[in-house]
């Protein structure tokens, strides 16, 4: 597979930090054993995307949802992820329309600002 | 034979327990985000309130909802030639899967590296996971660098 190293791999020292933090303190981890594990998420970023978009093409659907992503862990034999995905689903998209409703109270402000300016 | 079931059970339970308080965490976070989003554009106006000065300080406190980066990820994806569109919720939610799955694999290597009554986990371990935990199949030549 030819592989260009900044495209399919995972930083280095995201994926060490992550691994560490579930890890008991005292256990480190062998570099080429980091980089298998970066290199074992890069994978399964591709693993999920097809599985993922084997579901959206039988739906006859184009785009690829965040709950295709949910359904397809069933798929691929994560089913214990379908739980704390969907609650980081619903976590995402309140903070999607809260930014939302912040950048137009936000603008509101502006136009108030600018008034109190001109006076 | 034995041996290879434990690991299995070890498996399970261990990871859906942090997966969900790994979780809890993420709630704070997000309520962060939230605060510093609106003040980015405040820092312009410069009112000099007091809100505003506290509002610039949690700014830096800003923690990502996702520690891997979702544009490197979201590339990723794209190179599966069957990928058309993505929505960003898709892409944030493999990027949080493949964080979860970082922490079951490693889970899962450390008990074979700490059976064997070492605390450094080599790429040996990770082989042997690969092999021997059933959901782990599609990682099968991945080591082979």
């Amino acid at each position: 597979m030819a592989e260009k190293p900044e495209d399919l791999n995972l930083p280095l020292t995201v994926v060490t930090r992550i691994v560490k933090e579930a890890l008991p303190s005292g256990v480190s981890i062998s570099k080429e054993a980091r980089t298998g594990l970066a290199k074992a998420a890069s994978v399964f970023v591709l693993y999920v995307t097809s599985a993922a978009t084997n579901i959206v093409k039988n739906k006859k659907r184009k785009a690829l949802t965040g709950q295709d992503v949910i359904d397809a862990m069933k798929d691929i034999e994560f089913d214990r992820f379908v739980e704390p995905l969907g609650e980081a689903l619903e976590h995402y998209k309140t903070m999607a329309s809260a930014r939302k409703s912040a950048s137009m109270k936000k603008k509101d402000e502006q136009e108030d600002a600018e008034v109190i300016e001109d006076d | 034979m034995s041996e290879e079931e434990c690991h299995e059970d070890v498996d399970i339970s261990d990871i859906t327990e942090h997966s969900e308080s790994y979780l809890e965490n993420e709630h704070l976070k997000f309520a962060l985000t939230e605060a510093t989003e609106a003040d980015n554009n405040k820092l312009e106006f410069e009112l000099n309130s007091e809100e505003q000065v506290h509002e610039k300080k949690q700014k830096t406190e800003v923690i990502r909802s996702t520690k891997l980066p979702i544009a490197r990820i979201k590339n990723i994806m794209k190179m599966d030639p069957d990928v058309n569109i993505v929505s960003s919720d898709a892409v944030f939610l493999v990027t949080k899967a493949t964080e979860m799955f970082l922490e079951t694999i490693v889970k899962e290597t450390y008990a074979f590296t700490s059976s064997n009554k070492r605390k450094v986990i080599s790429k040996k371990d990770l082989e042997l996971v690969i092999d021997k935990v059933d959901c782990l199949c599609f990682l099968e030549g991945a080591m082979d660098f």
